[in-house]
């Protein structure tokens, strides 16, 4: 049973290294056209499979996204440690857990945010700031990062209160270019526009990240390191998003969507779900721009601007508004398909507008629809 | 087991040897990689950058005197760091790359310089200028241009000294690169005596700085001196000539190109700057390269970076005739560099890897075009810009 | 500082803040006719500029002389055609399809739009790329009254943007038509029983609201005497803090925020140390104060939700 399962997901990846691999746009391009078609094709006529496959992966989502994992962890391996690569997929990673952050305030609490960037900067200061100039080492920092950025979305929340739809739009976009304007301006902490230079790169069991990764058989370059611990991260953030979302707590989340007076009206305290929801939906932020800043050694403000929390939002628009798979898939096609296309690069925010665009138009469920569950809880989780 | 596999590689090496050496006879490739703006603002300087490395390429291949073919490798940085560091992984992952002509902006320099550092892939940094990229002196890292304080140290003595101004008011766009200016210059000035009236930040993609210039104007300032690129240069000094300020305008080397005299219009008139380098036919080599430029026929114009750029690539490829493809090799035979005549001078490193040339130019923008000050007919007199 | 110095920074802030009104009547506008925020009237504001830009050029390329008030006359009109054909097209293909989908989705419609006008003018307009000079239309000199220099934009600004929003009051006020729309904002399912084609005002508010944020775009054009493809996000977010703070749906709640939002800045910079640095926050920090402690803006009342 579990096989089927299995087996589809090693032909995905698959695909998925031979799209990484080829060199040649047009290779490429023929190769994603050809798996479109194949879906369709699977939809259109072996319909019966298809549904086949996707109740079994419904069914076994547990046990689907731990073999996803798994199959996974052998990518630095099989791309030979080609270090441009690792780079992209630890970024592709890093964008997946925003977009679940971002997802459990915007698509699952429908609270439109626009400047999910600033949290993430947030974190990338507050690890940079710590390990930098007060020495602090950098798990620490990392978990402070997150807490403080969770800080900030209470903060940003409060104004949320007040307001909702298109003024909740309005504020979260003046809150990101506020955040921005403070870190250009306070240089003797943030150093300004030079950002911070020679970040520490964090050291775990006495190991230092940034030295090469020596498996034995095969070396790989330091991005190995950050690809295992981000997707380690990422396991986390997916199984943890997805007991929240199956809480109690997270269908009190989808009535504050649906309808907030309602809510209100059957007692829900918004106040409290509105603030928890953007400090869960921020800490993931904090965690992703602690772990970027760790990672990258460098950080500036312009690298968390506006365009950041556009594109974020457009991978959770992508993938599926409150879908955990979505948002973990639209993240890593929306990064994974303009870097293959870097010819192309000009073009690449023009396809980020077209996708939210037709998304929204054509298929406003987007990649992997959220479903509404069908087993009922039991009674015992009802509790508040 | 041991001795089998040593004799097994051997053998190997000894037929690669035959079958690239007799086999197909054509000489071994070597790639040189480019990293600079290739798309955003800075896209039309740095395609310039990028033709004129693919110039001196092609040079050196037609010239048969190299024992290796050259390719080049060019990457985009858009001007910021985070693409950048990909840009610079992805020369680094590939292993063809001896060598690399870098950058145009500062702030992906900056990024970039550990990680080339980190991976001994030796970068000849072209057109960045901030002081701190040659600051570590890292063995893998040189550069070809004059550091920004050279130029701000010159521009604050000729305003301080040469032309007697006394008061200042000093602007900057917040960027790391205008702000540094700015600082730098006013270093300068105070050294020599001159007084700051004001110093105030703008914001880039600002429009409209007629609040700040009202006050500034009512300080009565001799000059004031912009930090920051062209578009805010050319409205600033637009907005100074509606409000009829008298003040005498100056700024950067990131304002000397045509979009600042197009956006400025007539406004532009009497702007100075001081620039990095020379005007092209002012250098030694400059003619040549004009010439060559125009006869490989680049769809695009050299601009104002490429000279250096080319020397960049030009110290590379002399450095590979002497130390053949090996990067670590590269590294020291770059920096090592002895009796290289490009077309600013001759270029020769000092212990940070910084250039020991200093060509530092005073241009003033005249009828919609820059001029070497030393040729135009607009000249400060009692401080004020005077036609002679 | 004297009382010159300060008439001048009045100037200063009038002019800024008349732009920032003629974008913030767009959107309060869209808000109060059709219940959509408009994420894009700061990219139909660029494009104003932008057609402004073709259209000078094909003209002055046809004949007219540079400087004249004739071809100010053709730019301006040409302008509002081309603003009104973007807000027509808008509407059809986004606004109306999302008319039945959730409100946060119609604002990421619009936002996706914006992108993809932005970028296409980057991409395909010639040297869109670069900011580029914007031809003196009109060419006027600058002169003083009692010590205040007073620049000829300014005045040319204020006098269209105040004719132009006297015509869309008499407009909504005074006319048949007018009626029609103030009846669909109030209620939309009461005016279609009436008898009003909803749809049609729908896409004529819209029409009205982008040939008025064109034109902005041109006066901004004017002006400065620059354009760029980058133009108009912030101020599109400008306008946008400006409608909210004016009231979202009160035509001179939006002038008057938009005046607000200028003088703010203005005096930000003038009085607050250094303050030229958070010149461009100053706007964001008073809409989200506006929006905590008086969410109905300078004339709003007090709202409460309909069950």
């Amino acid at each position: 049973m579990s096989l089927k399962i299995l087996l589809a997901e090693l032909i995905c990846y698959v695909g998925f290294l031979a799209i990484v691999m080829i060199e040649e746009p047009l290779i490429v391009a023929l190769v994603v056209v050809v798996i479109a078609l194949l879906a369709i094709g699977m939809l259109r006529f072996k319909n019966d499979f298809w549904l086949q496959l996707k109740s079994e992966f419904s069914q076994n989502m547990g046990k689907a996204s731990s073999m996803a994992m798994i199959i996974a962890l052998s990518f630095p391996i099989l791309v030979a440690g080609d270090s441009y690569w690792l780079q992209i997929a630890n970024l592709a990673m890093l964008y997946a857990m925003m977009a679940l952050g971002l997802n459990l305030m915007t698509g699952r609490a429908g609270l439109v945010c626009l400047g999910y960037a600033a949290f993430v900067a947030i974190g990338a200061y507050v690890v940079g700031i710590l390990t930098l100039k007060l020495g602090v080492s950098f798990w620490p920092a990392l978990l402070l990062a997150g807490i403080t950025a969770s800080l900030f979305g209470v903060v940003l929340g409060l104004p949320a209160l007040r307001v909702k739809g298109h003024y909740l739009a309005l504020v979260t976009i003046a809150f990101g270019l506020i955040v921005q304007e403070l870190l250009l301006n306070f240089e003797s902490v943030t150093g300004g526009t030079n950002g911070l230079i020679n970040i520490p790169s964090p050291v775990l069991f006495g190991f230092d990240l940034s030295t090469p990764l020596n498996l034995g058989f095969i070396s790989l370059p330091f991005q190995a390191n950050f690809y295992y611990i981000i997707i380690v991260l990422l396991a986390l953030s997916v199984f943890f998003v997805n007991r929240l979302s199956h809480s109690f707590f997270g269908l009190c989340l989808n009535a504050m969507r649906e309808d907030q007076l309602a809510a209100q009206c059957y007692g829900l305290n918004l106040t409290k779900y509105k603030l928890l929801a953007f400090a869960i939906g921020a800490f993931f932020g904090g965690v992703v721009g602690g772990v970027y800043a760790g990672m990258i050694n460098f950080i500036a403000p312009e690298t968390f601007g506006f365009q950041q929390s556009v594109l974020v939002l457009s991978m959770v628009i992508f993938g599926g508004l409150d879908s955990i798979p979505g948002a973990v898939l639209g993240a890593i096609i929306l990064t994974i398909i303009p870097e293959k296309f870097r010819a192309f690069d000009d073009f690449r925010l023009m396809f980020y507008g077209i996708i939210i665009v037709s998304c929204l138009l054509y298929m406003p469920q987007g990649l992997l629809p959220f479903k509404h569950r069908i087993i009922t809880a039991k009674p015992k989780e009802q509790e508040e | 087991m041991k001795k089998s596999l040593v004799y097994l590689m051997l053998v190997m090496f000894v037929l690669t040897g035959v079958l690239t050496g007799c086999g197909t006879n054509s000489p071994k490739v070597v790639k040189i990689g480019f990293v600079g703006p290739l798309t955003g603002g800075n896209a039309a300087i740095g395609v310039g950058m990028k033709n004129a490395v693919d110039l001196a390429v092609k040079q050196a291949n037609a010239s048969g005197k190299l024992a290796y073919k050259i390719e080049l490798v060019a990457v985009d940085d858009a001007g910021d760091p985070t693409t950048a560091v990909n840009a610079a992984n992805k020369l680094i992952a590939d292993k063809g790359v001896v060598a690399v002509v870098a950058h145009f902006n500062s702030g992906a320099a900056l990024a970039t310089v550990p990680i080339f550092h980190k991976n001994g892939l030796p970068a000849v940094i072209a057109a960045a200028i901030h002081n701190d990229i040659t600051k570590d002196g890292f063995k893998e890292i040189t550069r070809v241009i004059t550091a920004a304080d050279v130029q701000n140290e010159i521009a604050g003595n000729v305003a301080a000294k040469d032309w007697g101004l006394k008061k200042y008011a000093v602007i900057h766009d917040k960027t790391d690169y205008g702000k540094t200016n700015a600082e730098q210059f006013i270093a300068s000035v105070k050294n020599n005596g001159g007084e700051i009236i004001s110093f105030d930040g703008v914001s880039v993609g600002q429009q409209d700085f007629s609040a700040l210039l009202t006050t500034i104007k009512s300080k009565n300032p001799d000059m004031v001196f912009f930090g920051g690129v062209a578009t805010e240069a050319a409205l600033i000094k637009r907005q100074m000539g509606e409000l009829q300020m008298n003040a005498i305008f100056m700024s950067d080397s990131g304002i000397l190109s045509d979009t600042f005299n197009k956006i400025a219009g007539p406004a532009a008139d009497g702007t100075l700057a001081h620039g990095i380098g020379k005007p092209l036919e002012d250098l030694p080599g400059g003619k040549d390269f004009m010439k060559a430029y125009t006869d490989a026929k680049y769809a695009e114009p050299h601009e104002a970076y490429a000279p250096f750029a080319y020397d960049a690539a030009n110290i590379i490829i002399k450095a590979l005739e002497k130390a053949g493809p090996d990067r670590a090799k590269m590294a020291e035979a770059i920096r090592g560099i002895t009796g290289f005549q490009g077309i600013l001078g001759e270029t020769a490193f000092d212990d940070k890897g910084q250039t020991r040339l200093k060509i530092i130019t005073t241009y003033i923008s005249e009828g919609g075009k820059w001029v070497p000050y030393y040729r135009s007919s607009l000249k400060v007199v009692d401080q004020k810009i005077q036609k002679q | 500082m004297t009382g010159e110095l300060i008439i001048q920074q009045l100037l200063n802030a009038l002019s800024l803040g008349v732009m920032y009104s003629l974008m913030a009547v767009g959107f309060t506008l869209f808000f109060g006719v059709i219940e959509v925020i408009n994420f894009a009237h700061g990219e139909v504001f660029m494009l104003g500029a932008f057609g402004a830009l073709a259209a000078s050029g094909i003209l002055i390329s046809a004949g007219l002389p540079l400087g004249s008030i004739g071809l100010f006359i053709v730019v301006l009109l040409s302008v509002m055609i081309i603003g009104g054909l973007i807000g027509a097209i808008m509407e059809r293909t986004i606004i109306k399809p999302m008319r039945s989908s959730p409100e946060i989705m119609t604002l990421l419609i619009t936002l996706g739009a914006s992108i993809v006008m932005r970028e296409a003018v980057m991409l395909f307009f010639p040297n869109g790329r670069n900011p580029q000079p914007f031809p003196q239309i009109i060419v006027m000199k600058s002169f003083f009254i009692g010590g205040v220099l007073i620049k000829p934009d300014i005045v040319l600004t204020v006098v269209l943007a105040a004719l132009l929003i006297t015509g869309l009051y008499v407009l909504i006020q005074k006319t048949a038509f007018g009626r029609y729309i103030r009846a669909t904002a109030q209620d939309r399912e009461a005016a279609k029983m009436m008898g009003i084609r909803v749809d049609r005002i729908f896409l004529i508010t819209f029409i009205l609201g982008s040939a008025l944020g064109a034109v902005a775009g041109l006066m901004n054009g004017m002006s400065y005497g620059i354009v760029k493809f980058t133009m108009g996000f912030i101020v599109g977010i400008k306008g946008f803090a400006a409608a909210v703070v004016g009231g979202l749906g009160n035509v001179y709640g939006a002038v008057a925020g938009g005046l607000l939002l200028g003088f703010l800045e203005t005096m930000a910079v003038v009085f607050i140390p250094d303050g030229s640095r958070f010149q461009e926050s100053i706007s964001f920090i008073i809409v989200i104060l506006f929006l905590v402690f008086r969410p109905g803006g300078i004339f709003g009342e007090r709202t409460y939700e309909k069950v």
